[in-house]
């Protein structure tokens, strides 16, 4: 007897179960989209020399070749902006893009994916057909291809502030050599907070227009770092002027300019390197978020933001001028050969 | 009719654009001209496949491309819709570039396969393989046995069944079939040592045995196999020496071709119902070389002009008056001698 209610019982609470995980799989999903997305960016230009770069992005994702250049690096591509010939000053000129690629020592650009974890995975197409998700990374590597990937960051290491700035306070002060934030969190109602709220990185789109203008360094969304070493990847810490803010995840509350919870920065430079000129004041629209801040630490790059180049656009309009004729001339070759199969088969038929 | 070997470089002309094209509106006309010749062919051969046949094996893959590009290939710029992402394989955006890139594959296999389906209708396969050269009759004349014992098997098996099923056999599940099986290898045991016993009655292979193939003939053979590797691969992975490995591979190419024919002239074969050459043949086969010249003509001075890929953000196919005219030439089968 107790078997035979037993059954249905069990079957019911699975039924629970399961509803309830799609519950929570649907909030989880609906709380991270809610966010602005980040994606992180590591181009290893061989013999220790490496780049990292975080670039937020609006929507739900955008291509690898957007976020190379997004990042603010000087690119040289070829095959209509689909392949990259040339990062910075390594690589092969646009009309022989894969100059490295026919003798030894082999070397091109090679694209790699990682979930963030720091495993590369060496990608299956190109950067201008792959799409980069909050959370990734996409990685470049100066080398012989698939043996060679960038060397394994985590997403928290290259986008590293906002995550880090909220929980631990002191730590971050406490690290002399990056100019460290310290943060005074007004309010203090934003503490309580579901468990499943992801930190979210400070945004225009949560700061209302009447914003303090204390909140005009928001998020500089692309920060680009340099790495002396490989190894010692936290010495790069990227100075992110970074308003702070944590919100509840319940996707409907839309923060109130009284409670939100701005932080402000007084970056705290010590080293001399470091410019504050570079901390370009993003006001808080989602529009800006192209705008890309440098911090050298080893070696001094310059931001240059590169104007893509655009042979789609000149392929395209090379080709569109002749092209209504030779539709026309389509269409008469096509009417053509459909009258001829008319005409034949009718004797027949 | 045509001869044979015309149709050959009929085929060659029409499944080059075929095959190494994308661009819908070549293809396209590709495809037009092969429904005319195959109308043109097949209201006169007996080897004509029922048109809606291939029709609709044609459409059934071409939708299966669409439906499986559209659902597994989530790249290119033009987002129709969103599948969710935790969905393994199928989840992820769904692009016009998937479903135009699904359209133009399954555009290109259908008309590679009408191409093919005019070809078939035209050519018996005994024509073709009378083609093969001398050193080739030992491979030719398996092939010949293979493909009438192709039809013959599938008509015993319906014969099989049917007898087994008047006996009350029903086909229901794999263990079924081992009625249908056993019998189906005891006749084509049977039919294949009949076979062997008349010919062995017409004396094949007793007049005058095969002379061993002489010293020279072995060490051209191997060497010119192996030149033709050795090119390759020096062709391959050293770009240095580009032009160096082109003559190694040619030099090879030609000691093959001489040992070749040197062994196939050691043995005289005459030819079952040789067919003549006459004058329309030359016709089909200068439009048939015309439009393949002209199609490598206008790819040697432009490499993309018949490339068309719809990736990273779709564009309209370019197209090409010139090569579209020359894809034209495709249509000449199709005015024979009634």
């Amino acid at each position: 007897m107790p078997a035979d209610y037993a059954a249905p019982f069990r079957f019911r609470h699975a039924c629970l179960a399961i509803f309830i995980f799609l519950i929570g799989l649907t909030l989880a999903g609906s709380a991270r989209a809610d966010g602005p997305r980040r994606a992180g960016l590591v181009v290893h230009f061989g013999g220790g020399r490496t780049q990292t770069a975080c670039v937020a992005f609006t929507g739900d994702s955008i291509s690898g070749m957007e976020l190379l250049r997004r990042a603010g690096f000087n690119l040289v591509t070829a095959y209509a902006g689909t392949a990259v010939c040339k990062i910075d000053d390594l690589g092969c000129p646009s009309d022989n893009c894969f100059c490295q690629s026919y003798a030894p020592p082999y070397a091109y650009w090679a694209y790699f994916h990682s979930h963030g974890d720091g495993n590369w995975s060496y990608s299956q197409v190109g950067a201008a057909d792959y799409q980069v998700r909050d959370g990734q990374v996409d990685g470049w590597s100066w080398g012989p291809g698939e043996s060679s990937p960038p060397p394994g960051l985590r997403f928290d290491e290259i986008c590293l502030a906002p995550t880090a700035i909220p929980t631990s306070t002191p730590a971050a002060t406490s690290t002399p050599l990056a100019p460290t934030p310290t943060l005074t969190p007004r309010p203090p109602t934003a503490t309580p907070r579901p468990p499943t709220s992801t930190p979210i990185p400070p945004i225009a789109t949560a700061l209302p227009t009447e914003a303090p203008a204390t909140a005009t360094t928001s998020a500089p969304p692309a920060t680009r770092t340099a790495l002396s070493t490989v190894e010692t990847p936290a010495e790069g810490l990227p100075p992110l002027a970074i308003t702070a803010t944590r919100r509840p995840a319940t996707a409907t509350q839309r923060p109130l300019p009284t409670p939100s919870p701005s932080v402000t920065l007084t970056p705290v430079s010590t080293t001399p390197q470091v410019t504050p000129s570079h901390t370009q004041t993003a006001g808080p629209s989602t529009t800006s978020s192209n705008t890309s801040m440098l911090s050298p630490l080893s070696e001094t790059t310059t931001p240059a933001p590169q104007p893509s180049p655009a042979p789609t656009a000149v392929a395209a309009a090379a080709s569109a001028a002749g092209q209504p004729l030779a539709y026309g001339v389509f269409i008469v070759m096509v009417v053509g050969l459909l009258g001829l199969l008319v005409v034949r088969s009718k004797p027949r038929g | 009719m045509f001869h044979p070997a015309v149709w050959l470089l009929w085929l060659l002309a029409a499944a080059v654009p075929a095959l190494s094209t994308r661009n819908p509106l070549y293809l396209v006309v590709v495809l037009l001209c092969a429904t005319v010749v195959y109308q043109a062919v097949a209201a006169r051969s007996p080897l004509a496949h029922d048109w809606r046949l291939v029709l609709r094996f044609a459409l059934t893959l071409w939708v299966l491309t669409l439906v499986f590009d559209v659902l597994t290939w989530h790249y290119g710029a033009t987002r129709l819709l969103a599948l969710p992402d935790n969905w393994p394989i199928v989840g992820g955006p769904i692009t016009l570039e998937a479903l135009a890139f699904g359209l133009t594959s399954g555009l290109a296999l259908t008309t590679l396969l009408l191409v093919f389906a005019a070809f078939n209708a035209a050519v018996d396969h005994y024509q073709l393989l009378r083609l093969l050269p001398p050193f080739l009759y030992q491979a030719g004349l398996v092939t010949s046995i293979a493909l009438t014992f192709i039809p013959q098997t599938v008509a015993s098996i319906r014969d099989i069944r049917e007898a087994q099923m008047l006996r009350g056999h029903r086909f229901r599940g794999l263990r079924d079939l081992v009625p249908l099986l056993l019998p189906l290898l005891t006749t084509g045991l049977e039919r294949a040592i009949q076979l062997a016993e008349s010919m062995e009655a017409r004396a094949f292979g007793h007049a005058d045995p095969a002379p061993n193939p002489r010293t020279v003939q072995r060490f051209g053979l191997a060497l010119g196999t192996l030149a033709v590797c050795v090119g390759l691969f020096a062709y391959t992975y050293f770009a240095v020496s580009r032009a160096f490995a082109l003559a190694v591979i040619l030099a090879g190419l030609v000691c093959l071709a001489l040992v070749l024919m040197q062994s196939g002239r050691q043995r005289h074969y005459t030819r079952y119902r040789r067919r003549r050459w006459q004058p329309h043949d030359t016709r089909l086969a200068f439009a048939s070389a015309l439009m393949l010249t002209l199609t490598f003509a206008r790819l040697w001075l432009d490499p993309a002009a018949l490339a068309y890929d719809p990736y990273p953000a779709i564009t309209w196919p370019p197209f090409d008056p010139v090569i579209g005219s020359s894809l034209l030439l495709l249509v000449a089968p199709a005015w024979t001698r009634k």
